[in-house]
């Protein structure tokens, strides 16, 4: 897609700049970009990247729900594919959100799109096969309850109602032929090949989906797995690393939050242990540890982390380091 | 790499409590891992009884001595024995084990998956920082308060939430270093694990049926999101694993009618009690099967055992109350009387929208759709329904009965006293694990032994 044709359909919540490069946007916290175009299946995007930028790609269906597809983008020349198909709510008049998050600026230099079939039964195999070969999405919600494992999600028939339908027709076909070969009912082999089939069938399909998306580097330093595998909340992490690197294991740390986040801060406060360590998402609020475990008071704190909050830096301290302007570790002067 | 002190603590200590209790298998390595269960269990009582109510601080002579005593105690009481001329019990051992099953070309495929899934569990579990998270990061935080030994009374509702296995045990390191290493919550849960499935697979070769070993380590492994939460900080694959294990000893003991099988079931399940705030009730209900098959042959020492084992229970929640109050050591016993009260929460069955799916449909989708589960709730009531007589035979029966109970408490959870959380699908999938795990159990061993004719011939003629 021509770069100048795609400037007439992008529609995001900061100015967009039309440059040599491309259309650059600078992002700080959170930023959304919709493509105003309806039936898109695949987006190739050519970008550019300065900064620590998530990004998480959803139609708009106003809320953007599990299963989330979303990749910490890589510093310098990237190209992205994403699977639109895969997306929650997928449906032919809906039009691609790009959400990013972090601090940096995007320069998206090329553009190609693969539109979905138009055909409603060629585009409900598509469908179902982006669904059905799509990796586990890991987040929030992932500890109560893993993707659908869904045989066809236009018709929702669920992997287990094939996989027992199949293993009912295969346990009376193998007695079957138990009883033509032998003479017998083999019942105990035949139901423990069918059993064995289907759970390994089952198994094996949430390997599949599961492997892609699991870290399965040997990384033996700890800080650089506290920095890097915050998967869905990569800043946390990082800030996490830093704030550790900088700060002595005797300083007591006051997090400062954004407003409503019941991760992020406490996640920091987490990590930042065995430092003293309490944290507050409203301005003036009282600073509590985790589960209201602890008070300190914003005099007493060695240090401030301060992360996607609005909240000024207080007086007395000054920045130490910093991951981006809404992301940093201050300490008292 | 300070977890191996943990390792060696815990498995030290629950080596001592089995020779002291003359419950050792006589197979190392399921001897090994049934010590890093019973030693999880014994450090996580002795530690919250001493701590609440002796007033003993958590600290390094304490954590020495908890590590220790047990084993100084087998040792002083074997000497004592060995005085009196009493005989040693021998153990299982000396048979030549088979540790490879046959046929190799079906069991191959199963073996690769088996080591294809730890090793993925392994890796992704050990760089996952703890980042889940339900509103309150207790798991993976009552540690910390362990190793600092600092208990402030808004604190003190946490260690009933978590329960004292996972409290004390990930800060044995922590406390004997003094460093706090925030991924010995996720080595402790991976261990549980890697501890199951080679009491598993090891139990299965001591008894001459490696098969059945294997089959079992693949069943759980099976179970999609069991696989999952062993790569997370929470509980619940870990609650789950204390009661598979416990299962395992059950099936053993209907397998070998030793009696000592039935108190290693026991014992463990003692553990299990000692994860979660819930595991206390799974740990009775499931307590109460084997407990009752224990008396059955009304032998003085099992009612001993059963008294022992009761006391400790009794103990530990003696403690509970120590810690945090009466009311607040039971919130289920309250949350059960407002729910058998007529009292509903927000998304009961009474204020559900119309046209929402309901309550029944909810659990079955959980039990079998949801892709949450894998397979085990369709094939475990086939292979019942398909050979009940062979199911329901003393040898299978009972260790049935104990996942049976499991599940009617897991149905009553998520149909009756939580039912907005089965509408929703959250936390219903968390709390079947507990039942999916020994369902898989059981059905492994069921299906290896009917597929091997080595089910016992029924009483009177016929075929199942």
């Amino acid at each position: 897609m021509p770069l100048d044709e795609l400037a007439t359909i992008v529609d995001a919540t900061v100015p967009v700049a039309r440059t040599a490069r491309g259309l650059e946007l600078d992002v700080a916290g959170r930023t959304f970009v919709d493509l105003r175009i309806t039936g898109i299946a695949t987006l190739e995007i050519d970008a550019d990247v300065d900064g620590d930028l998530m990004l998480t790609w959803s139609m708009n269906t106003g809320l953007v729900l599990p299963p989330m597809r979303y990749q910490t983008l890589p510093r310098g020349p990237v190209r992205l594919h994403l699977d639109l198909l895969q997306t929650a709510r997928w449906s032919p008049s809906s039009v691609p959100v790009l959400a990013l998050e972090g601090s940096g600026r995007l320069a998206i230099t090329a553009l190609r799109v693969r539109m979905a079939p138009e055909d409603p039964a060629e585009l409900s195999d598509a469908l179902d096969r982006a669904a059905f070969w799509a990796p586990e999405s890991i987040g929030h919600t992932t500890i109560n309850v893993l993707t659908p494992a869904l045989w066809s999600t236009t018709r929702q028939i669920a992997l287990e109602d094939v996989l027992a339908s199949t293993g009912a027709l295969s346990l009376c076909v193998l007695l079957a032929a138990g009883w033509v070969l032998r003479r017998r009912l083999l019942l105990g082999p035949a139901l423990a090949v069918v059993a064995l089939l289907c759970t390994g069938a089952a198994g094996a399909y949430f390997l599949l989906r599961f492997v892609p998306v699991a870290r399965l580097a040997f990384e033996p330093d700890r800080e650089a797995r506290i920095a890097r595998n915050y998967y869905f909340t990569p800043r946390v992490g990082a800030l996490a690393a830093l704030a550790r690197a900088k700060l002595p294991e005797s300083d007591r740390v006051a997090v400062i939050g954004a407003r409503n986040d019941w991760f992020g801060p406490q996640t920091l406060c987490f990590n930042l242990a065995p430092r003293r360590c309490a944290f507050r998402t409203e301005a003036g609020a009282e600073l509590a540890g985790i589960s209201g475990v602890g008070r300190m008071r914003l005099e007493e704190a060695d240090a401030i982390v301060l992360y996607r909050s609005t909240q000024p830096l207080p007086e007395g301290f000054v920045q130490v380091a910093a991951l981006a302007p809404d992301a940093f570790v201050a300490r008292r002067r | 790499m300070t977890f191996a002190l943990t390792i060696v603590a815990v498995c030290a200590a629950g080596l001592g409590v089995l020779r002291l209790l003359r419950l050792t298998t006589g197979s190392w390595p399921a001897d090994v891992a049934l010590a890093w269960f019973v030693g999880s269990g014994w450090l996580g009582l002795a530690a919250f009884v001493l701590r609440f109510l002796a007033g003993v601080p958590f600290a390094t002579p304490t954590l020495v001595l908890l590590a220790l005593a047990p084993g100084l105690a087998s040792f002083a009481f074997r000497a004592w024995r060995r005085r009196r001329g009493t005989q040693e019990h021998a153990g299982a051992g000396g048979a030549a084990a088979r540790w490879l099953p046959r046929p190799t070309w079906v069991y191959a495929p199963i073996a690769t998956y088996v080591a294809l899934v730890v090793v993925v569990v392994l890796l992704h579990g050990a760089n996952t920082p703890t980042q889940t998270d339900d509103g309150v990061r207790v798991r993976a935080f009552t540690p910390m308060l362990a190793a600092e030994d600092a208990w402030p009374p808004e604190s003190r509702g946490l260690l009933v939430l978590a329960g004292p296995v996972p409290t004390f045990v990930p800060a044995v390191a922590w406390t004997l270093t003094g460093t706090i290493d925030h991924f010995h919550v996720n080595y402790v849960v991976l261990a549980d694990l890697v501890a199951l499935l080679v009491l598993a697979i090891g139990l299965g070769v001591a008894g001459g049926s490696p098969e059945r070993g294997w089959a079992m380590a693949f069943g759980v492994l099976s179970i999609p999101f069991f696989v999952y939460h062993c790569t997370s900080t929470y509980q619940d694959a870990v609650l789950a694993i204390f009661v598979g294990a416990a299962l395992i000893f059950a099936l053993e003991h209907a397998r070998t009618g030793d009696r000592r099988d039935a108190l290693r079931a026991l014992v463990l399940l003692l553990a299990a009690a000692l994860v979660k705030r819930e595991g206390e009730i799974v740990a009775a209900s499931a307590g109460v099967v084997v407990a009752a098959r224990l008396l059955w042959e009304r032998r003085r020492a099992d009612v001993l055992a059963v008294a022992v084992v009761a006391a400790a229970a009794a103990l530990f929640l003696a403690a509970k109350v120590a810690a945090v109050g009466l009311d607040a050591a039971f919130p289920l016993v309250s949350l059960l009387a407002s729910r058998a009260g007529g009292a509903f929460t927000a998304g009961a069955p009474s204020t559900q929208p119309p046209g929402t799916p309901g309550l029944l449909w909810a659990f079955g989708y959980a039990l079998l759709r949801s892709g949450n589960t894998g397979m085990i709730y369709w094939l475990l009531p086939a292979a019942v329904l398909l050979r009940p007589r062979a199911a329901l035979r003393a040898r299978f029966a009972w260790p049935l009965a104990f996942v049976a109970v499991l599940f009617l408490e897991a149905a009553a959870s998520a149909v009756w006293l939580l039912p907005q959380f089965t509408l929703n699908q959250t936390t219903v999938h968390r709390s079947l694990l507990v039942v999916s795990v020994p369902a898989a159990l059981w059905l492994a061993a069921f299906l290896v032994d009917g597929a091997y004719g080595r089910l016992p011939p029924p009483a009177a003629g016929g075929a199942d």
